[in-house]
This record gives structure tokens, sequence and C-alpha cells, in this order.
């Protein structure tokens, strides 16, 4: 599955799931949230490969500035 | 489960009796088209009926299945609020990661007489607005509206 995903920017975010970039084959350049306790196997998968540095390092959460 | 065979045509010759290897083949591939194996074909779309020859039956099939989804599965709703403000319109088609929105759900608070927006965890994946969202200029917006996951 991974190789037909391509993922980039994986950062951190306030919950402690993982956002990232995804060039989707359908939608085209989208923001993905990638969680361990996503229903969906594809969304527990990415969350795993995302920690593992398997799209490089995953950058810590940077709160918005209000 | 039963493997896809591609037969080419030299295999099967007029006049002469077929091999058992391809008439193996021939009796398995129906069988491993039906349970999706590698390399079978696909039953496209044209070949399923028009609305018009829609049945009961087939609308209970299609909503028992829509049925098993679970909360936040692909090609799911949700009625989701923006996990932080806002600084421009949210256009319907627009898309947002989960992170970025939380559940949300309106209350009526006793107390105050007027309902609010509370909302709880975000969910997973990548969410198309199916509404809109105004931001009128405010600092500090958030905005509620329905959401389908696409991703």
């Amino acid at each position: 599955m991974m190789k037909t995903i391509e993922l980039s920017n994986p950062r951190y975010n306030a919950d402690g799931s993982i956002d990232a970039d995804w060039n989707h084959p359908v939608h085209g350049q989208i923001a993905f949230t990638a969680s361990p306790n996503d229903p969906e196997p594809h969304g527990r998968a990415i969350f795993e490969w995302l920690q593992n540095g398997e799209y490089g390092p995953v950058l810590p959460y940077n709160p918005p500035i209000e | 489960m039963a493997d896809w065979t591609t037969i080419p045509d030299s295999s099967i010759e007029p006049g002469k009796p077929i091999r058992s290897i391809d008439g193996l083949a021939l009796r398995d591939n129906p069988i491993a088209a039906f349970e999706g194996a590698s390399g079978a074909p696909r039953l496209a779309d044209a070949a399923l009926g028009p609305a018009a020859s829609a049945t009961t039956a087939g609308r209970d099939w299609v909503l028992a299945r829509t049925a098993l989804a679970d909360v936040g599965a692909v090609g799911t709703y949700a009625f989701l609020k923006t996990a932080s403000a806002i600084n421009a319109d949210i256009a319907a088609g627009a898309t947002r990661a989960g992170s970025e929105l939380r559940y949300a759900g309106v209350t009526e608070d006793g107390g105050i007489g007027s309902p609010f927006i509370g909302t709880s965890s975000s969910p997973a994946g990548t969410w198309r607005c199916m509404g809109f969202i105004d931001y009128r200029g405010q600092s500090g917006t958030l905005g509620t509206t329905l959401w389908l996951r696409i991703a």
C-alpha cells in the first residue's frame, strides 16, 4: 500500500495524531489526518508509517498564533 | 478462492478438442471474477441496472451495507465544527484535514436560553465541506456545517 500512497510534510497536530499532505489519485493534493484510532485500516496504516519515519521525520506540533 | 486465467485465442482451436487445463480455466474464471481475483475483469457500472429498475430488495441491500459504516468511515457524513478560528469563508467543496475539525452538536442551554454548538474529538482523514461557513469578517469565527469524509 505504501508504494502507491504519496505523502509528504508529516507533522504532529494538537491531538497527537499526524497530519500529512497526500497527493491523492482521485482528489489531488489534500491534507490528511492519520490516527491510530481511525476506523479505516488505511488511516491506521498511514499513521504507523508516518510515526515510523517512513515518509521522513515528523515535525513537532506548532500551535497557531492567536 | 479461484484464480483468474487469461486464455489466449490460440489455446482454443476450431475443430480440435479443448485441453483439460483450458477447460478448468473456463470453469474457474467466472468464479474468479465474482470473487474479485487479481487480473479478473470487474463489474462495470454499465452492468448495473438503471435507477428506474431499482427494487425495494436492491434498496435494502444498499442500505444494509451503508449501515455497516463506522462513525468517521470514508463515505460517511458528520456535523463538524472548525477546531480553531477561521480567517476566510469555507466554501462548499473545500477540504480540510480531520484535525482541523471537531464532531459537533447543537445544545440548548437552559440557563442562557440560546443554543450553542458543543464539540468533542477530531475525526481522522480528509473531509469535504458539504455546506458553507461564512467568515463574516469576524476574528475568532468558528463554523459548523455538514462534512463528507473523502479519504
